[in-house]
């Protein structure tokens, strides 16, 4: 089922340098209980994007046009009331440094709390309670002599785990998570990315924005790739690892370095994100494209379905077995901005990249 | 159970994207940090409307104390030109207290002297201690505290434990003390000041130099072998420098209303001298009396110069840190 | 360290300060021309005897470190010894301006913190609007104002033409009604400064705190603007006001040598003025000492207070 609709989302900031157009054009859907990882370079709009589902954006950003809708009802516009009620409430947001997402003045106990108390009929001691359970529900250990210690004192991956119990305090159904392992140590990002996992079981979806691919691979059901404010991919896991159909995703996939690497250098997709108040005509990775034909520097692509392999059931859905045709076959369609899957498009050649395995089975 | 579709299958390789080839070098241009930076603080002080006038007013009144009265350096007349009408000085030119007239624009004071003149001229007297008194100031505080910060040790507990006692004591109490003991006059009045500006210059360097020699540029020039006084002359200062910058020159406000309040209390030039402040030290007996153009003129004069140089010091201080608050971003409330 | 042992340690820290202070004072009247004899003398007979004994008295004949500590061993019992220019004690006149000055001081500096704070916060969270822009140049010409000119023009426009308020202080006690309706005018001219100073300080320091990702991460959890202004960022953003506070008071009895005199209001400023301006320097001391002591004791407070609002402030 449905939970969470983004259709052809327009966010703008209007700066100093002119408007930039971080978000342009943007659409998914997201069900219950599913995982979706959003990837992309920085300033790709994948934090923008997430923080226009609860109308976070400061000054000078704005929502300029496209739809949000959160369980059917609309967000953007919505009244300050729904919002509130939205905010923490049914969508919960873990941010990227958990240093600064905490008030450094008061106790961490309480900044659970408070947000226990806006969402629950809970009063007295038992906001405090409810909000020590939370600690202990997101794996701190003694949660109740934590919750009275200050932010400060909490290492990264510990104040992390508070700001998720934060995120978990109004029983979202969703969880909007911004690069919540950046900022820590490789093997604090996995206990995380367990924890995630734990929680994720209880049927709470969560929209994962990462640059990390390794993360997007042991995590998320399926994954939309962003570039320059745009989704160029939108994929199961499995297809967009193993027959990615954008160049710019197989550029990212063949930047990883792996143990056993036999290569001399590192391919990168050359180039540098392009200036968003200024994009480039036509498809805006076409100078960084080794695909890139005349045709790509006058029309940007939608996204379009791609023709490929059958698809079958992905994430949670798979291992309960459940073969239900889909309602929204749509969105787990593979699909990929670029004219070489555009019908009507002139693009001439093919592209000719290709995943293949080594070793395994 | 791992859900990693890539566990298992073997190891994920991409071919046929230009992978293979050699990679463009990615040059984005390197231009020379600080002169970009200079350029960009000077273009967005010239973008601050507000700084602008500032400096516009400053100048004009800088040119209207100068060519107040002619100048003469060593018996030579260096500037012949005087926009006041009348010699500041000059008493009895017209009725005591006379209104505001086309002849006498200010009215005339208690001697029968020309307001507006002295206005002008007064000029003279602010400016030159304001500038003066900061400079000297920043001379004295700026190395004191820059060696504090660097040396620490011992000096730096001296040096912080003298600016500590100082500080105790208010700025204007500490200046009245200082001309009582030691008179009045206008380099004396500058002493006084300098002795008691030159702590907030030091205790801010100070900071600064302590945050700056932490950065990694100070430790690679001490691990290439530079020197303590060029690390401090080549490296620390100039990144140090900013806020005091900011600091002395609206300092220069804080100092023009000190002497001011000074010349009130009559503790700063000699009587009848044609400061602002002073200018005010009758004021309340002429107010009562009616004589209103004795206190609004002067004072005025005063305001418009400290208003100015704020305007300019707040400029300076947005232009070299800017903190996006006066910004033509079109706002709105976040919900 | 518990916040006790803090306080204790703080405090002990600013005795060397309080010594550094009262030897400067010392110092700086010895620096005087000529000694308190010789003004003592200009209201008296010269008489040998009567230096001689004045000079005992001052103990001008002993090493100037025994002068310093028996001068400072007398002032710790309160003892300023006499005024130059009579026979009265010099404790005895300081206590009978010092209520003048409080009260005076204590109205300017609740005028400055009620209008300031609050000015400063509604112009920091309503950023770019009429408000905030008219509130920035409101309070830049309220640092630009000298005092004397500010009251000196409030006399003239409220004293003089509208005759709304008496231009000359009443005899009456501190804390009467006229008293304090004369006190309307010198406490507006004494806090405009601060306030202004306040507006800006507060507006910047709300500005700063709400730029920060908790805000955004509180907004994110749901609450109220409202709760996120007054709950978080506002608490945030009073750890740098508390410590510009402080210093106010040093800013404040500047303001009140200045004021005292425009409005004859008999307070220690006066007192000071004329002291200076008559020689009489055993005055001049006591004031001085005393000022500088409530500055120290003033920020001393001020470093508490932080400490406490601050939670990382590891103590």
């Amino acid at each position: 089922m449905t939970l969470l609709e983004v259709e052809d989302l327009d966010v703008r900031f209007y700066t100093e340098g002119g408007v930039v157009q971080a978000v342009d054009g943007l659409s998914y859907t997201l069900d219950y209980g599913e995982r979706l990882g959003v990837v992309g370079e920085s300033g790709a709009g994948k934090t923008v994007t997430a923080l226009a589902l609860l109308d976070l954006l400061d000054d000078p950003g704005r929502i300029e046009g496209g739809s949000i809708r959160f369980d059917g009802e609309e967000v953007v516009g919505a009244s300050p009331d729904r919002l509130r009620r939205l905010r923490g409430g049914r969508i919960g947001m873990v941010f990227q440094d958990p240093e600064t997402a905490l008030d450094p003045v008061y106790t961490v106990g309480e900044q659970v709390a408070e947000a226990v108390r806006v969402h629950t009929d809970l009063d007295g001691d038992a906001p405090h309670d409810r909000a020590v359970a939370l600690l202990d529900r997101v794996g701190i250990p003694d949660p109740a002599a934590r919750a009275t210690q200050y932010p400060h004192e909490f290492s990264g991956g510990m104040a992390q785990r508070a700001v998720v119990a934060t995120a978990l305090a109004g029983d979202p159904d969703l969880l909007v998570a911004d690069e919540p392992t950046s900022a820590l140590d490789v093997t604090i990002q996995a206990q995380l990315l367990d924890l995630f996992d734990d929680l994720a079981a209880d049927d709470l979806a969560v929209q994962l924005i990462t640059h990390d691919l390794g993360v997007v691979a042991e995590f998320c059901d399926r994954a939309l790739v962003m570039y320059a404010g745009q989704a160029v991919e939108r994929a199961p896991v499995d297809d967009l690892f193993y027959d990615p159909k954008h160049p710019y995703t197989a550029g990212l996939l063949s930047a990883v370095p792996r143990i056993g690497d036999d290569r001399d250098r590192l391919p990168t997709v050359p180039g540098t994100t392009p200036d968003l108040a200024s994009p480039p005509p036509g498809c805006r990775f076409h100078p960084r494209c080794p695909y890139a034909e005349d045709a790509c520097t006058k029309r940007d692509p939608p996204l379009v379905a791609v023709g490929g392999e059958e698809r079958r059931p992905s994430g949670s859905r798979a291992q309960s077995g459940d073969n239900r045709p889909q309602a929204d076959d749509g969105d787990d369609a593979h699909r990929a901005a670029c004219l070489a899957y555009v019908d009507d498009a002139d693009f001439e050649d093919d592209l000719d990249f290709y995943v293949e395995t080594e070793g395994g089975p | 159970m791992s859900r990693n579709p890539l566990d298992g299958r073997g190891r994920l390789r991409v071919r046929g994207f230009g992978g293979d080839a050699d990679s463009a070098t990615d040059d984005t241009g390197t231009t020379t940090a600080t002169t970009a930076q200079r350029a960009r603080a000077w273009d967005r002080f010239r973008r601050d409307r507000a700084a602008r006038a500032g400096l516009v007013i400053i100048v004009v009144m800088a040119l209207l104390a100068v060519f107040a009265r002619p100048v003469e350096i060593g018996g030579v007349v260096v500037q012949p030109i005087a926009l006041a009408p009348y010699d500041p000085a000059a008493s009895g030119v017209a009725p005591a207290y006379r209104p505001p007239s086309l002849a006498h624009p200010f009215g005339t004071d208690w001697a029968g002297r020309d307001v507006f003149s002295r206005v002008l001229y007064g000029g003279r007297y602010s400016l030159s201690i304001g500038v003066i008194a900061v400079s000297l100031a920043l001379v004295v505080g700026v190395p004191l505290g820059a060696v504090a910060g660097y040396v620490g040790g011992w000096v730096d507990e001296t040096i912080m434990r003298l600016v500590d006692v100082l500080y105790a004591f208010p700025f204007l109490v500490l200046a009245i003390a200082l001309v009582a003991v030691f008179g009045q006059g206008f380099w004396k009045l500058v002493g006084a000041l300098v002795a008691v500006g030159w702590i907030g210059y030091a205790r801010l360097i100070r900071g600064e130099v302590l945050s700056v020699v932490e950065r990694d540029y100070v430790l690679a020039a001490r691990a290439l072998g530079a020197g303590d006084r060029r690390i401090l002359a080549r490296h620390v200062v100039p990144n140090a420098i900013a806020p005091v910058v900011v600091q002395a020159t609206l300092n220069v406000g804080t100092v023009v209303l000190s002497a001011a309040a000074l010349g009130f209390l009559g503790l700063g030039l000699q009587p009848g001298t044609a400061e602002w402040g002073s200018m005010l030290s009758a004021g309340r007996d002429t107010l009562v009396g009616g004589e209103w153009w004795v206190t609004v003129f002067p004072g005025l004069a005063i305001f418009l110069f400290v208003l100015s140089i704020n305007l300019v010091g707040d400029g300076v201080r947005d232009a070299l840190d800017p903190d996006t608050d006066s910004g033509t971003y079109r706002t709105r409330e976040a919900r | 360290m518990s916040l006790r042992r803090y306080v204790l340690r703080r405090t002990l820290l600013t005795l060397p300060i309080l010594l550094g202070v009262s030897a400067l004072t010392f110092g700086l009247v010895k620096l005087l021309p000529g000694t308190p004899v010789d003004y003592v003398l200009q209201f008296q007979e010269a008489t040998p005897e009567l230096r001689a004994s004045l000079r005992a008295q001052y103990h001008l004949d002993e090493p100037i470190w025994r002068q310093y500590l028996l001068w400072l061993s007398d002032v710790l019992r309160l003892d300023f010894g006499e005024r130059v220019v009579s026979d009265r004690s010099v404790s005895a006149a300081i206590a009978e301006r010092l209520p003048e000055t409080l009260v005076l001081g204590s109205i300017s500096f609740l005028i400055a913190l009620l209008v300031g704070i609050p000015t400063g916060v509604v112009a920091a969270v309503r950023r770019g609007t009429l408000l905030d822009e008219g509130s920035r140049v409101v309070a830049l010409a309220g640092i630009a104002t000298p005092n004397f000119w500010l009251g000196l023009l409030l006399i003239l426009v409220f004293g003089v033409h509208l005759n709304v308020v008496p231009v000359i202080p009443p005899v009456a006690p501190l804390l009467a009604p006229e008293s304090l309706a004369f006190l309307v005018l010198p406490a507006i001219t004494l806090g405009t400064a601060s306030a202004a100073l306040f507006t800006r300080l507060t507006r910047s320091a709300v500005t700063e705190q709400l730029r920060k990702e908790y805000v955004r991460a509180a907004r994110a959890k749901g609450l109220p603007e409202r709760t996120v202004i007054v709950k978080h960022v506002l608490r945030n953003s009073l750890i740098s006001v508390v410590t510009v506070a402080a210093v106010q008071v040093a800013f404040l009895v500047d303001g009140a040598v200045v004021v005292e005199r425009v409005f004859s209001w008999p307070g220690l400023g006066r007192l000071l003025v004329r002291a200076i301006l008559q020689r009489d320097f055993p005055v001049v001391q006591a004031v001085v000492l005393l000022v500088a002591t409530a500055v120290v004791v003033a920020n001393l407070l001020a470093d508490i207070v932080y400490a406490w609002l601050d939670p990382r402030i590891t103590y």
